[in-house]
C-alpha cells in the first residue's frame, strides 16, 4: 500500500519494491501466526469474548436486552457469534502491514498504531453492533449488511486511516 | 514514497462512490452469479472435473458432486457464499471513480482492466477450495491437505478479497501517473522544439 512520486528518480522504484516486499511478508507472517492455535487461545478468543461483552452492553443502549455467552451475543429473537473474522483483526493486520511497511519515523509509526488500532476497533464494534440490530429487526438484509457493507466499509476505513497517516503525520511538511 | 493523494479530497468521494455501487452491486449480483456459474462449468473440465458444473442457489454458488453410487444416497454439493467473494467488485469501481484527477475514458478502462482480473481471482479460488476441500474431509493433513486449504482459503476470505481492488487501484493510480508524467515531460520538449524551429 506505498507508492511513489513520479519515476525517473534513482532508487525510487526499488524503494517502492522493497516496501511492498515488505507489506507482502509482514502480512502473510501475521497471517500465518493468526492460525496457529496458541493465537487462537491467546489472542482471537480473549478479543472476541470481549467483544460480545462490549457489544451487548452498548445494545442496551438501543433497548436491545443482549446478553454474552462467550463469544456468544443472545438477544430475544436472535443470536450470533463473533468468530475471529468479526474480530476485526484481519484488517488491523491488513493496515499494520502497511503502516510498517512504509518508510517513516518510529513516533510517526507509533501515532498510525495508535490512530489505526483505537478507530478500527472502535468501527468494528459499531459493525458487531449493528449487525445484531440488523439480524433482529430485519434479518432479510442481514447478509447483505454482513458480507457486502461491513466488509467493504472496514478495509476502505484502514485504506482511509493509512492513507491519512501516510499523507498528514507520515509525510507531514517537517519530515 | 508518497501517494500524492489528498485525504480530505479523496476519502468523501471514495464515500460516495461506495454508497453509490454497493446497492448497484446487490441488483448486479444475480447476473454476476450466473456469469460465475457458467465461468466454472466451462473451466471445470479442463481441471479435471470433467462430470460436475455449478449452479446457483439464493446466493450461492454451487458445485454438485458427480452423483452418488447409492440412488438413495443424498446428493452432495460444494457451495461458495457469493457475497463473500465479490463485494471487492463495488469496491475496485468505487475506488477508481473516486480517484481525483482520473477523467472518465481512463476510469472505464480501468474497471474493464480490472473486473476480468477480480473475476479470475473468484473462479481461482473456488476452483483451489473445490480442489483441496476433499483432503479436508478425508482428514488429511500437511500442506496439500487440510492445512493447506483452510490457510489458503482463510487467507483469501480474510486478506486476500479485500486487499485484491486495492492493488489493483494502486496499479491503475501508478500507471496513470507515469503517463502523466510522461506527457508533461513531451509539452516542454516539444514548446523548446517550436521555439528552436522559429529561431
Amino acid at each position: 500500500m506505498a507508492d511513489g512520486p513520479p519515476p525517473g528518480r534513482s532508487g525510487t522504484g526499488s524503494a517502492i519494491g522493497i516496501a511492498y516486499i515488505k507489506f507482502g511478508a509482514l502480512l502473510l507472517g501475521l497471517f500465518t501466526l493468526s492460525q496457529t492455535s496458541l493465537a487462537d487461545r491467546l489472542v482471537f478468543e480473549p478479543v472476541a469474548r470481549g467483544i460480545a461483552r462490549i457489544a451487548s452492553g452498548l445494545l442496551g443502549l438501543f433497548s436491545i436486552n443482549a446478553q454474552a455467552d462467550g463469544a456468544i451475543i443472545r438477544t430475544e429473537s436472535f443470536a450470533a457469534l463473533v468468530d475471529t473474522n468479526c474480530t476485526g483483526l484481519f484488517v488491523i493486520f491488513i493496515y499494520l502491514s502497511a503502516l510498517l511497511a512504509y518508510r517513516s519515523g518510529t513516533r510517526e509509526k507509533l501515532i498510525g498504531v495508535a490512530l489505526g488500532f483505537g478507530a478500527l476497533f472502535v468501527l468494528n464494534l459499531v459493525r458487531v453492533v449493528s449487525l445484531v440490530v440488523v439480524g433482529a429487526v430485519r434479518p432479510d438484509m442481514l447478509n447483505v449488511a454482513h458480507y457486502l457493507v461491513w466488509q467493504s466499509v472496514m478495509i476502505v476505513a484502514a485504506l482511509c486511516l493509512w492513507l491519512f497517516w501516510a499523507e498528514r503525520v507520515a509525510d507531514a511538511p517537517g519530515h | 514514497m508518497r501517494l500524492g493523494i489528498d485525504p480530505a479530497r479523496f476519502v468523501p468521494r471514495l464515500i460516495f462512490f461506495l454508497i453509490l455501487c454497493l446497492p448497484l452491486w446487490v441488483l448486479l449480483v444475480p447476473a454476476y452469479h450466473r456469469v460465475l456459474a457458467t465461468g466454472l462449468t466451462v473451466v471445470l473440465p479442463l481441471v479435471g472435473e470433467e462430470s460436475r458444473s455449478a449452479t446457483v442457489w439464493r446466493d450461492f454458488i454451487l458445485i454438485p458432486f458427480a452423483t452418488p453410487a447409492q440412488p438413495e444416497a443424498r446428493p452432495q454439493v460444494e457451495g461458495f457464499r457469493g457475497y463473500l467473494m465479490h463485494y471487492n467488485v463495488p469496491l475496485f469501481a468505487a475506488l477508481i471513480l473516486a480517484t481525483p484527477g482520473f477523467r472518465i475514458a481512463p476510469s472505464l478502462k480501468a474497471l474493464a482492466l480490472g473486473a476480468p482480473v477480480l473475476y479470475a481471482l473468484h473462479l481461482g479460488y473456488m476452483i483451489l477450495a473445490m480442489k483441496l476441500y476433499p483432503y479436508t474431509r478425508a482428514g488429511a493433513s500437511g500442506i496439500g491437505g487440510g492445512w493447506g486449504y483452510r490457510w489458503g482459503a482463510e487467507l483469501y476470505l480474510t486478506i486476500v478479497a479485500q486487499l485484491a481492488p486495492i492493488l489493483l487501484w494502486l496499479l491503475v493510480l501508478r500507471s496513470q501517473r507515469r503517463r502523466m508524467t510522461a506527457a508533461n515531460g513531451r509539452i516542454p520538449a516539444r514548446r523548446k522544439a517550436g521555439k528552436e524551429a522559429a529561431a
